[in-house]
């Protein structure tokens, strides 16, 4: 029986769109540990290399090599069962993408899907399709193109600033807005740039130009979409960039000033190749998620004006596939997202690997 | 962001694992629950777990309703009230996935029935209908028809909500500017214009709008007047075929007319955006001068709100607009129910909780039953004189949440004239207004066609339209284009075939 807390307290549908189609993500969850078996495997190959000399039996190697990482396995132990029941495990309910999926007779009992692909056909052979596709990519590139840049600025000034007060204040206000949900947020957006009543608005009709529909024109609503993630995201986001400038060896700034180097300088030669690598891996880890464009934000903000430029797969999903309560649909949808979303991962990361950076 | 992510992954997959594991074991499950306790002691009061949407009502500790109801039928009834549909949906999936079904749910629309009957959850009432005779009095034969499906009686309706949906205006602005109360779409233009361009309330800035609502409704009298019903993706019949706005002949004209107020700048730009009360905000704040709207501009809280911005604000009731198909405020669909009550099959093996089910939906129908679930206990939340009922002030204060146990609905326009008797004027003249007979509710559309792509496409198109993004001519080619993008006429003619059926239609 599923305990009663979690199913009252946790009753957005978005909950129930999650549990269907970001079970395939987990391949781009478990990089960071993959990143940690790639360092028990290489210690592994240089305690391997001492042990050959002393010419260990093969068939208990492996076994011994385990031993003496254990701390390290075991370290990693709570982390990989949790992918595993959490993450892993569920995969198995991807199957209803190819059945006809019925609540009342569970995974098992219901029938498979006849074709084996209706639910993807069925998908792939919206009149929106090419739209859907356009809209998601779209979105979700201009945020990961327009993302990246912002937090790592905010997070370099933060860092340069002398004074520790602004520092922290500044830190604490600018990660604040990730905790809003994207309700408020929209209520924000509303105020400021509403055509009727918003405060930006006002003030240019006040100036005797014509009021801009931020929120109603094709032309306009995608601005406002990345420019709002990318201020809620900002400090967050921030926040992974300072932890990796504070890891930078101080002797290195040290070195740059006797040289006579000045705070730019520093920037540019020592903390921007600093964190050069957490950048590329935040970049890899959002490639994955290039088909999430932001299903509450869209959802929230969107209306029949701009549906052109902001309907994206998830918001149609939930219209169409769980508003109807056609999960094999939804799951059908999240399969092909996911792995459309491990391809990029791959992919990206091999061009990482060709300029020395790649997380495995 | 990554990290909220995986919290919210983590959340989920606690939640998937646990649906896929009780999941499997849901089909075998489902008889040992408390069904089988209750039944080996037939002294103690029944358990009965009502399931419906609550909209956030808040039962008290002390609740008089639940006391009288468990003391007359020897039950002990509980209200499981998610606060919102989309909620109510996502619980019950859960809990039907796990075999862990409500007594009774109450569905908040026909689409629920007809996925839920098709899953095989629910009870067919056929048998139990000779049971039912209170219930089947007090909602008349109409409400029996609605619950049907394939020949199976699966729910029972409850009666509609009374539709007092119109257009409402400033009538202290139409006085200032001296104008008449419009009663074609020409007049209603003017007014329109006059209220946006000639500074209605005297501010000096032109910072008003004349018409407003939340989207396609906005129009709907206009729309009425040409005989069509766009909004709510209506099913209606007309010149003997069954159609939806896009097949109707006067489509276009209608069109043409609700794309002149756009042209001249008289239509609030949000009117397509506003969600939730934002329309009804706008106009409390004296922002725009006509609203598409019902009687609940003049319930307490709402007429306590504009009073406050402007206490000389005067709203009133527009006569419908009139046009060449005569007047019709908007559609109403005579297969809407403000709930469908449904019984779980798994209810079917315990006869004595089927039976407790019977009598309290049987209780509720029953003049005294109704008076206590309408508003609350004799002598203490109101009083009988010559049968007409008088809410006393701890009535008034006490009895907001009591309508979650009008399980078979309530005669709509005398209870709301009692409970809202200062506004009574408008919901009976809302009442008598003249509106389009739609049939959505009877409708089971075919899965070969995907009604949210189809409604979606009808309303781009149209939006378009009027906008001027795309020419009127192409109006004429939007009811090809859904049967040969969508396959529309797949829907059109279950349509049909459901309503001839039914009595509708010939």
């Amino acid at each position: 029986m599923i305990p009663r807390f979690l199913l009252y307290e946790e009753s957005f549908f978005y909950r129930f769109l999650l549990i269907l189609c970001y079970k395939m993500h987990s391949f781009v969850n478990a990089l960071p540990f993959v990143k940690t078996l790639r360092y028990i495997n290489r210690e592994k190959r240089w305690e391997g290399s001492a042990a050959m000399d002393s010419k260990t039996i093969k068939g208990t190697a492996l076994w011994n090599d385990v031993w003496k990482m254990r701390a390290l396995y075991l370290m990693l132990t709570p982390g990989l069962l949790w992918y595993i029941i959490y993450k892993y495990v569920p995969m198995i309910g991807l199957v209803i993408a190819f059945k006809d999926y019925n609540i009342v007779e569970g995974v098992a009992a219901s029938p498979w899907a006849d074709p084996w692909h209706k639910y993807f056909t069925q998908f792939f052979h919206s009149p929106y399709f090419s739209q859907l596709l356009t809209n998601t990519l779209l979105i979700s590139f201009y945020k990961l193109i327009f993302g990246i840049a912002p937090p790592i600025v905010l997070a370099i000034l933060i860092h340069e600033c002398r004074s520790l007060v602004m520092k922290k204040w500044v830190q604490t206000l600018s990660f604040m807005p990730h905790f809003l949900s994207w309700v408020i947020i929209y209520g924000i957006v509303i105020a400021f740039f509403s055509e009727t009543s918003g405060v930006v608005n006002r003030f240019i009709v006040e100036n005797g130009s014509k009021a801009i529909p931020f929120l109603t024109s094709t032309d306009w609503f995608r601005s406002v979409l990345v420019a709002s993630d990318v201020w809620q995201n900002l400090g967050w986001g921030a926040i992974i960039y300072l932890a990796a400038i504070s890891s930078i060896d101080p002797s290195l700034y040290e070195a740059c000033r006797v040289d006579g180097g000045g705070r730019f300088r520093m920037i540019w030669n020592i903390t921007l190749p600093g964190i050069r690598s957490v950048i590329v891996l935040m970049f890899i880890l959002k490639v994955g998620h290039i088909l999430d464009a932001g299903f509450e934000q869209i959802y929230i903000m969107y209306n029949i004006q701009v549906y052109e430029v902001a309907d994206i797969i998830d918001t149609w999903v939930y219209r169409t596939g769980l508003q109807q309560m056609n999960f094999s649909l939804a799951s059908a949808v999240g399969l092909f997202k996911s792995l459309f979303g491990l391809v990029l991962v791959l992919v990206s990361n091999s061009l990482a690997k060709k300029w020395g950076e790649s997380i495995w | 962001m990554n990290k909220r992510n995986r919290l919210n992954g983590a959340i989920v997959s606690v939640l998937s694992a646990s649906l896929l594991l009780t999941g499997c074991s849901g089909g075998s499950g489902s008889e040992n629950d408390p069904v089988a306790e209750s039944s080996k002691t037939p002294s103690n009061p029944v358990k009965l777990e009502v399931m419906k949407v609550g909209f956030g009502a808040k039962l008290p500790e002390d609740d008089f309703v639940k006391k009288t109801l468990d003391e007359k039928l020897n039950i002990d009834l509980n209200l499981t009230l998610p606060a919102s549909g989309d909620d109510f949906k996502t619980q019950l999936n859960t809990r039907i996935a796990s075999g862990d079904f409500p007594d009774v749910i109450e569905l908040d629309n026909r689409q629920s029935l007809q996925q839920l009957a098709n899953m095989g959850v629910l009870l067919d009432l056929t048998p139990y209908l000779d049971k039912l005779s209170d219930a089947k009095r007090f909602i008349g034969d109409d409400g029996f028809k609605k619950g049907i499906m394939n020949g199976k009686t699966y729910a029972i309706a409850k009666t509609p909500y009374l539709s007092s949906n119109a257009y409402y205006f400033r009538k202290d602005w139409l006085d200032q500017l001296g104008l008449s109360v419009p009663t074609t779409s020409d007049e209603l233009l003017k007014v329109a214009k006059a209220f946006t361009e000639n500074d209605p309330d005297g501010n000096g800035v032109k910072d008003t709008y004349g018409i407003t609502g939340a989207d396609w409704r906005a129009f709907a009298p206009i729309f009425g007047s040409y005989g069509v019903a766009l909004s709510d993706f209506s099913t209606y019949i007309k010149d003997g075929k069954v159609i939806t706005a896009a097949q109707d002949p006067n489509f276009k004209a209608a069109l043409t007319d609700v794309k002149r107020f756009i042209e001249a700048g008289v239509v609030d730009p949000e009117v397509f955006s506003n969600k939730g009360a934002a329309a009804t905000d706008k106009a409390i704040k004296g922002m725009v001068g006509i609203l598409f709207t019902d009687f609940g501009l003049f319930k307490q809280d709402t007429a306590d709100k504009v009073k406050a911005a402007n206490p000389n604000a005067k709203w009133e009731i527009m006569p419908t607009i009139k046009g060449p198909a005569g007047q019709f405020e908007n559609a109403v669909d005579l297969g809407a129910s403000s709930g469908l009550i449904a019984i779980p099959k798994s209810v079917e093996k315990d006869k004595e909780k089927l039976q407790k089910i019977i009598d309290l939906l049987n209780y509720v129908s029953t003049p005294e039953g109704a008076q206590l679930v309408q508003f609350g206990l004799k002598d203490m939340h109101f009083t009988l004189d010559n049968n007409a009922v008088k809410l006393t002030d701890q009535g008034t204060k006490e009895t907001g949440y009591i309508w979650v146990y009008q399980f078979t609905g309530r005669p709509e326009r005398e209870y709301l004239s009692i409970k809202f008797n200062y506004a009574s004027a408008y919901i009976e003249e809302g009442a008598k207004r003249n509106r389009i007979q739609a049939y959505n509710g009877f409708i089971d559309p075919p899965s070969s066609v995907n009604m949210a792509d189809a409604q979606r496409y009808l309303f781009e198109q149209a939006m378009q339209i009027i906008y001027g993004k795309t020419p009127l001519e192409h109006a004429d080619k939007i009811a090809a284009d859904l049967n040969s993008k969508f396959g529309f006429e797949a829907y059109l003619d279950q349509a049909a075939k459901q309503l001839k059926e039914l009595g509708y239609y010939q």
